[in-house]
Order: C-alpha cells, then sequence, then structure tokens
C-alpha cells in the first residue's frame, strides 16, 4: 500500500498547477480558485474534536524570536501560534492565509494583499493592515531579522485600509509572493516588545505553557478565524534530544506524530503506522568555506566533488527514495526550471588526488567534517569521507548537535571550514539561491563569491519573463555544477510516521509547516 | 627490623614474574575464573591479531569498497543443509565456515560495514581505551594514595575531601560532565600528545573517575602498613619518602592494587561502552562497540517484520560486550579469592 502511494507522491510532484500559476500575469485568478477547494475538502471531513489531544514529536527549539528562527520545531510553534499571510502546500502552490486575494501592479512593482477581516490577536485585539506593516518594518530590519535580505526589495509597506496592504519594491520580483511565505514571516502584533516570549499571534492554538527542555502545551484558538478550525482541542509539541528518542516514544505511544524520521527508521516503522513520504526540494550539501584555509584555491573543492559518487549515495543513504542531485539546489520538482540533461562527471578518486596534488597537497589534506547529528546526515558524513579518502582527503568526522550547531554560538555551522547542513524545501528555488549562494546572502556558508553567478540569480529573481527565467535557472545550474561550492547528493523525501487513525494532517515538504489545523485523532 | 625489612622486598619485588604466573596458575584452577581467565586472554589475543584476524578495515563500507556493496548482508558462514530440532519444531541451519560462502561471518550493516571486522577492531579499541585509561588512572591513584597515606596531616585531609567530593558524583554522569565540557580529542597533559594512541578525551573521563577510587584503597592500605616495623626501621635509617612509598610500602599495597585494577578495568570497559551508546567521546566510523550497538538501535535494525531483519548489527557487538565484561568480572573475582587466601 505504501508503495503505491509513495511513488504517486513522488512521481507527480505537481509542478504543473504551479507553473500554470506563475506564467499568470495577474494573480488573481488563482485567489478564487484555492481558498474554496482547499476549505471545501478540509472543513466537510473533519469536525471538530473537544477532547482530542494531539502529541507531535520535535527537536527542542533554540531560538524563539520569530523573525530569527530557521529549525523546523522552532517554525511549528509559530506556524501553530501565528499566522502566514500565505502558506504554500505540499505541491508548492500558493495557498491564502491571512491574505486572503491579491493582485499585481502591470508594471510588477506593486503588490495588493486583502487580509482577512475577522482575524484576532489572542490577546483580544483585532489583526489590521498596521500590523503587517509593522511585523514587515521588523522583518526588514537587518538588527533584528535575518530575514531582512530576502526582503531588502521592499521600498515601502503601506495600510491602504485597515484590510489592505500595498508592498511596493524596487525592481520586479516574479517570487515575491512565495517570499511572504518564509517561515519566518509570521504576522506579530504592531508593538509587541518581545516577540520571543510573547506568543501573541492570530494562529489556531494559544501558549498555554511552554519549556524548551520538555514541551509545549497548545490549546484550541477558539476565536479563529477560519470556520472550524483548529478541529483538535490541545496540541502537544513534545521536545526529544534526538530523533531517536522521539521514535521511541512513538512506539511507546507518547507521541502520535513524527516527521523528519532518517529513511531507515521510516523504512523499519512503515508496515505498523500510517506512514507519509512526499516528494520534496529538501536536501543536504557538504561545503568547504571558500574564504579562508583549503578553500581559497578553487581545486581543492574541486577535488572534493570529484570524489564523490552521487549515485552510490542516492542508492544507499537515500534507498532510492527521492531524487538524486547534481550539485545544484534546484531539483525536480521545479520542474520547468529544472535542467535534467545534466550529467555530472564519474567519480574520479585519481583525477581529485591530481587536482590536490596541483594544489600544492602532494599528502592530501586533514580536516574536520561538521555534521548536525539529524536525520540521515551521520551517515552520509561516512560516506563523503569514505569517498574522499580514496582521494587523499582524510576528515574526521564531528557530530554537532543540530539546534546548537544552527544557532548562535561561535563554531556554528556558517563558521567552520567543512560542513554538512540540511535545508528544508522551499516553495521556489531563488529562495535557495538569494539565502545561500549569492555574495551577500545572510546564510552563504561556504562563503562564496561569484559576479556571474550572482548577476544570474538576480536575473532570475526578477525578470518577468519566463523563458528568460527558465534560461537563468538552467545557466546557474551549469555553473555550478562545474565550479559551486555545494556538494548536493540527493533530495530527500519528507518522511511523516503518524499513529494509525490520524488523519487530516497536511504534511508539507518543510516539515515545520505541516498543518495541524484540521487533523483528526480515530 | 633490618632482616625484615629486606626479606619482605625480596619476597614481593624479586618474585613478581614467578609469582604472576603463580596466580594465574591458580586461577585456572577453580572452573568460573578459569572461564573468565580464559575469556580475557581470548579477547587479549584478539586485540593483538586483530588485523590478520579482520578480512576488512574498520572503515571499509559499501561506498569504498565494492566487495560491501550492496549493505545489509545476512551472516554467511551458514551452510545449506537444516537441522530439524523436533521438539520445537524448529529448523535452524548449521554453522559451516568451511563449506558455506563465508565472507561476511557476522553480515554487514547499512553502510556496508563488515560487523565481524568491526567487532574483532573494537576489541583493540576497547583494550586501548579502557585498558589505558586504567592503567594510567592506577597510576595516579596510587601515587596520590601512597603520599596522602604516609603523609597524613592537612595534605591528607585536603586531597581526601577534595577525592570524596569528586566520589560523591556517580560515575557516568561524571564521565557526562566531563565530556561536555573537554573539547573532542582532548589529551592527558602529562604525556606527548603526537601519540594519537592517547587522543581521546574518554582517557582523562576514566583517570578522572578512576583514580579517586584507585587512591582511596591505596591510601587505606598505607595507613595499615605504615605504622609497621620495617616501615619504622627505614625510617630509622634515615632513608627518603621515596624509598619509602617505592621499596617498602608499594610492595605490600600490591595485591590490593591488582584487585582494584582488575575491577576498575571491567568497570572501565562498561563505561566506555556506555558512553559510545550514548555517541560520546567516539565519533564514527570508530569501531567502538557502544556505538555500533547505539547505530544498529538507532536505524532499528533490531525491528524484524515483513520488510525487514538485520537484528545481527546488534547483536555480535552487544555479545562482545557481555562476553568481555563477564569475563574480566569472573578474572578479577578470582583475583580477589586468590588475594584474601594468600593475605
Amino acid at each position: 500500500m505504501f508503495r503505491k502511494h509513495n511513488k504517486k507522491l513522488l512521481a507527480a510532484s505537481n509542478p504543473m498547477t504551479r507553473r500554470d500559476f506563475l506564467r499568470l500575469t495577474g494573480f488573481a485568478a488563482a485567489t478564487t480558485f484555492i481558498p474554496a477547494e482547499f476549505s471545501r475538502t478540509t472543513q466537510s471531513k473533519f469536525r471538530r474534536q473537544d477532547s482530542a489531544i494531539l502529541r507531535v514529536a520535535w527537536e527542542q527549539p533554540v531560538t524563539l524570536d520569530p523573525s530569527n528562527l530557521s529549525s523546523d520545531s522552532e517554525v511549528a510553534l509559530v506556524n501553530a501560534v501565528y499566522d502566514y499571510l500565505l502558506d504554500t502546500n505540499a505541491s508548492a502552490q500558493l495557498v491564502p492565509r491571512l491574505a486572503q486575494s491579491w493582485s499585481m501592479s502591470d508594471d510588477g512593482l506593486s503588490y495588493t494583499l486583502n487580509l482577512v477581516q475577522n482575524a484576532v490577536f489572542h490577546d483580544g485585539s483585532p489583526f489590521t493592515s498596521a500590523d503587517v506593516v509593522w511585523t514587515f518594518d521588523r522583518l526588514r530590519n537587518p538588527d533584528l531579522s535575518s530575514a531582512a535580505g530576502l526582503f531588502g526589495n521592499i521600498v515601502s509597506v503601506e495600510a491602504s485600509d485597515p484590510y489592505t496592504v500595498v508592498f511596493a519594491l524596487d525592481n520586479t520580483a516574479p517570487d515575491f509572493l512565495y517570499n511572504l511565505t518564509d517561515n519566518r514571516s509570521v504576522m506579530l502584533k504592531a508593538g509587541t516588545e518581545d516577540p520571543a516570549a510573547a506568543f501573541n499571534g492570530t494562529g489556531p492554538y494559544k501558549v498555554t505553557s511552554f519549556d524548551a527542555e520538555d514541551r509545549a502545551i497548545l490549546e484550541r484558538n477558539e476565536a479563529y478565524w477560519m470556520e472550524g478550525a483548529p478541529t483538535v482541542a490541545r496540541l502537544e509539541f513534545i521536545y526529544f534530544g534526538d530523533a531517536n528518542a522521539s521514535v521511541n516514544a512513538l512506539r511507546d505511544g507518547e507521541v502520535d506524530v513524527v516527521l523528519r524520521t532518517p529513511t531507515r527508521v521510516f523504512q523499519s516503522l512503515r508496515s505498523n503506522y500510517n506512514a507519509i513520504a512526499i516528494a520534496t526540494n529538501g536536501y543536504n550539501l557538504a561545503r568547504l568555506r571558500h574564504d579562508q584555509g583549503f578553500g581559497t584555491d578553487p581545486r581543492v573543492w574541486k577535488a572534493f566533488k570529484l570524489a564523490t559518487d552521487r549515485q552510490k549515495i542516492f542508492d544507499i543513504i537515500s534507498a532510492g527514495f527521492g531524487a538524486i542531485g547534481n550539485d545544484t539546489p534546484i531539483g525536480p520538482l521545479y520542474a520547468d526550471y529544472y535542467d535534467a540533461s545534466i550529467t555530472l562527471p564519474s567519480a574520479d578518486p585519481r583525477a581529485a588526488r591530481e587536482l590536490l596534488e596541483a594544489a600544492g597537497y602532494p599528502d592530501g589534506i586533514d580536516l574536520d567534517l561538521h555534521v548536525p547529528n539529524s536525520g540521515d546526515r551521520p551517515d552520509l558524513a561516512l560516506a563523503f569521507s569514505s569517498f574522499w579518502r580514496d582521494a587523499n582527503i582524510r576528515v574526521e568526522i564531528k557530530l554537532r548537535d543540530e539546534g546548537i550547531y544552527y544557532s548562535d554560538v561561535e563554531d556554528n555551522w556558517l563558521q567552520v571550514d567543512l560542513g554538512i547542513t540540511g535545508w528544508g524545501s522551499r516553495p521556489t528555488p531563488q529562495q535557495y539561491l538569494d539565502l545561500q549562494l549569492k555574495t551577500d546572502a545572510v546564510w552563504n556558508e561556504a562563503h562564496y563569491s561569484d559576479a556571474e553567478l550572482d548577476a544570474l540569480i538576480d536575473l532570475a529573481g526578477t525578470s518577468l519573463d519566463q523563458d528568460a527565467r527558465v534560461q537563468a535557472y538552467k545557466d546557474i545550474q551549469a555553473l555550478l555544477v562545474d565550479r559551486g561550492p555545494i556538494i548536493v547528493p540527493y533530495f530527500f523525501p519528507q518522511f511523516a510516521i503518524l499513529e494509525t487513525g490520524i488523519d487530516g494532517v497536511q504534511v508539507h515538504p518543510f516539515a515545520g509547516r505541516t498543518d495541524f489545523r484540521f487533523a483528526a485523532k480515530g | 627490623m633490618h632482616l625484615e625489612s629486606n626479606q619482605r622486598v625480596r619476597h614481593w619485588s624479586d618474585s613478581l614474574p614467578v609469582q604472576a604466573i603463580k596466580w594465574l596458575s591458580q586461577l585456572l584452577r577453580t572452573p568460573l575464573s578459569a572461564l573468565g581467565t580464559l575469556g580475557v586472554v581470548f579477547f587479549v589475543l584478539v586485540a593483538i591479531f586483530g588485523d590478520q584476524l579482520a578480512p576488512f578495515n574498520f572503515d571499509e563500507n559499501a561506498f569504498n569498497n565494492n566487495d560491501l556493496y550492496p549493505p545489509y548482508k545476512a551472516p554467511d558462514c551458514f551452510g545449506d543443509g537444516a537441522i530439524h530440532v523436533p521438539i520445537v519444531d524448529y529448523h535452524t541451519r548449521l554453522f559451516d565456515p568451511l563449506n558455506a560462502e563465508c565472507k561476511n561471518p557476522f553480515g554487514t550493516d547499512k553502510l556496508g560495514y563488515d560487523v565481524y571486522s568491526r567487532v574483532i577492531l573494537g576489541t583493540r579499541e576497547i583494550f586501548r581505551l579502557a585498558g589505558l585509561g586504567t592503567l594510567v588512572a592506577v597510576l595516579i591513584g596510587t601515587t596520590i594514595g601512597l603520599f596522602i597515606g604516609y603523609w597524613g596531616g592537612w595534605p591528607d585531609e585536603i586531597v581526601s575531601r577534595l577525592l570524596d567530593s569528586l566520589l560523591s558524583i556517580p560515575a557516568l554522569l561524571l564521565a557526562l560532565i566531563l565530556l561536555g565540557t573537554l573539547p573532542e580529542s582532548a589529551t592527558l597533559p602529562v604525556i606527548d600528545y603526537h601519540l594519537p594512541l592517547l587522543k581521546n578525551s574518554i582517557l582523562i573521563v576514566l583517570v578522572v573517575v578512576y583514580s579517586p577510587i584507585v587512591a582511596r584503597v591505596v591510601r587505606s592500605n598505607v595507613l595499615s602498613v605504615k605504622t609497621q616495623g620495617f616501615v619504622e626501621a627505614a625510617q630509622l635509617r634515615g632513608e627518603s619518602t621515596f624509598y619509602i612509598l617505592w621499596r617498602e610500602i608499594l610492595p605490600s599495597v600490591i595485591p590490593a592494587l591488582v584487585v582494584e585494577a582488575s575491577l576498575r578495568f571491567s568497570y572501565a570497559i562498561f563505561l566506555v561502552a556506555s558512553l559510545g551508546f550514548l555517541s560520546l567521546g567516539a565519533n564514527p566510523p570508530t569501531p567502538n562497540w557502544g556505538l555500533m550497538v547505539n547505530d544498529a538501535y538507532n536505524n532499528q535494525d533490531y525491528i524484524c517484520n515483513e520488510f525487514q531483519c538485520y537484528d545481527w548489527t546488534l547483536i555480535y557487538p552487544a555479545a562482545a560486550i557481555v562476553l568481555l565484561v563477564i569475563s574480566v568480572n569472573l578474572m578479577s573475582d578470582g583475583i580477589k579469592r586468590l588475594v584474601q587466601r594468600s593475605g
């Protein structure tokens, strides 16, 4: 049963709708279609369950300020407590949330969003366009938010009336509405002093108690603006130190839902649970800092790439789930933009050794490889170290606690020389490029700088000409395959294991954005 | 007095190897301690000749060795002929290394690592960590115990309270605290850090956790020995403190020390395996038994259902831990009995 289900989901990742959608010059057409369909399927099928408690396992959250968070558990909490203006669904389509409809000006420089009129914050005050303006002022402030770069193209956010907001841009940005779905852009109450502790959102759940070491207990927001939602009376996010502890808790009946399970665990549990796998564009990458140490010589990183056998990694670690990678963040999920004709050179450790020799390292090099201790990443580290060793690249694996590795500590993921990073799925390829690969990108973890790449990223992110965008993305892929700073061996699917009898959980490619509003516990 | 002192010294130090052999033969006389001793000897031999016994290196896997691809090969040293056990109506295959294929006697794991080779090479790893850690802990603990026991007074008071405070923390907890604060490849500060053998923070943990215990045992023995006539005689002769500790007192402490060292060693094995299971102090692909058990456990290899059954990745390293710990315990029980008898 699972196989059929999985195959269908992986093969038909539904890029058609999104592509058609992008081709629309005016976005209004889409607005009438999706919300009707969305509310019909969700509301008719599920009833409110007044005594139901849904317990979901997550890793421990570290950053709670919505404007700076990044990990799944952090996103999951704000996704329950707050609302986004727009969401994306599992097929990367835009779905309305606090913004019910929208339109783009003819020149592509301004977007008008119409907000829901019955949303209220948990403290009882109404949600209006002033809150949107305040939130975006905060998101655009680089001192307060890591999303400032993403929203750097916004010139102004103005409230033309209490329920209408106009975003003016300095340049065309065909993916702008997708940017509004960014994990950090939840709507805060204007004037909130400490968003990391206030928990005052318009979202489907109110925080009853929160302890990052233990759990968050969330009660249904009876005044939620969306009719019939949320269904389950109480949501508990239970925090575990590692993935294995959460799987054990599932087996012991202490939690009902575990997301982000490693491939092996998913394989072993799938027969006894409601196992869901959906296609994503998420990936684990390896990267070497290009601004210091060995990475300053491009031949060294080229040797890393030459020594890596991506097909073997895909076969063994991903066990055939997902899709093979090609060292770019643009995967087959982005059907139009993905260049299926790319073939990587097969692994050639001898050529890699020769490159290292040419770079002045005849005896090879020794480095530490920093790896978050989550998902399949430790296995991936072993695979890399095995391949690289044949090329005289000797790495010592350093397992790091994921929450700490991605936080603001001294030797975090942005600082270490050689590291593996998990990147969750994003609805558009542009977000990866803007966040990760542009010279001034906020998460440019490889510290890579390439003027040609920057120009192509800008072109892809601003052109209203769809053909030009497609070409730009293909050029970007060609460039990254040739000299890019990342190795992307495969795109992983999102695995979720649910207790049998749980229905209505809409698993999202980015696990933290999974929608529990219409969950039902049988 | 003088004579008694010299006799005593000769009795212990000159005949130590002879004594050791005598002990060993006595150990082999009782069945349980013989079993334990043979077990330990077996593991020591496996550790010494590990390279010859292991068909693969500990870091060879399906990625860099095509013989190990695809992963999760079942143990293949079982012949085709099945034996039928009539009472339970159960068919089992015969272990037949000569006639069966026998490339991966204990199977391979999810990344194609050969479990047999890693268990064998893990023996060396456990002796390196637990053995070396115990040795250094015994050396340091003995030195501390000798001095504070002999000097007494305020040095004894201060150091003893310090040791007590360390002893009041449970061993595993203390180990976790230390590993949380030490850099991963911390070295013992007194020894040349270029020796990769010593490059492991677990060694420091073992030394900090176990040397106070050894020091306490040695100190209490010194307290009873130092009032004896031969020590007083040496003091009257004007011998140096070092001489008295080394030649007069230490030999009397050795029996208790041997018992303590063997006990510490069995605890150290357990601690190293426990820390490995908690993924502490050992990074993959180190052939650490605890780490291997943890890996199999994390991957749910032990679950047997319609899709899978890879329990061999868990069984063999776990069995190795159990066998070694039981062997060392049986042996140290035997040593204890011997010492008590001869004491």
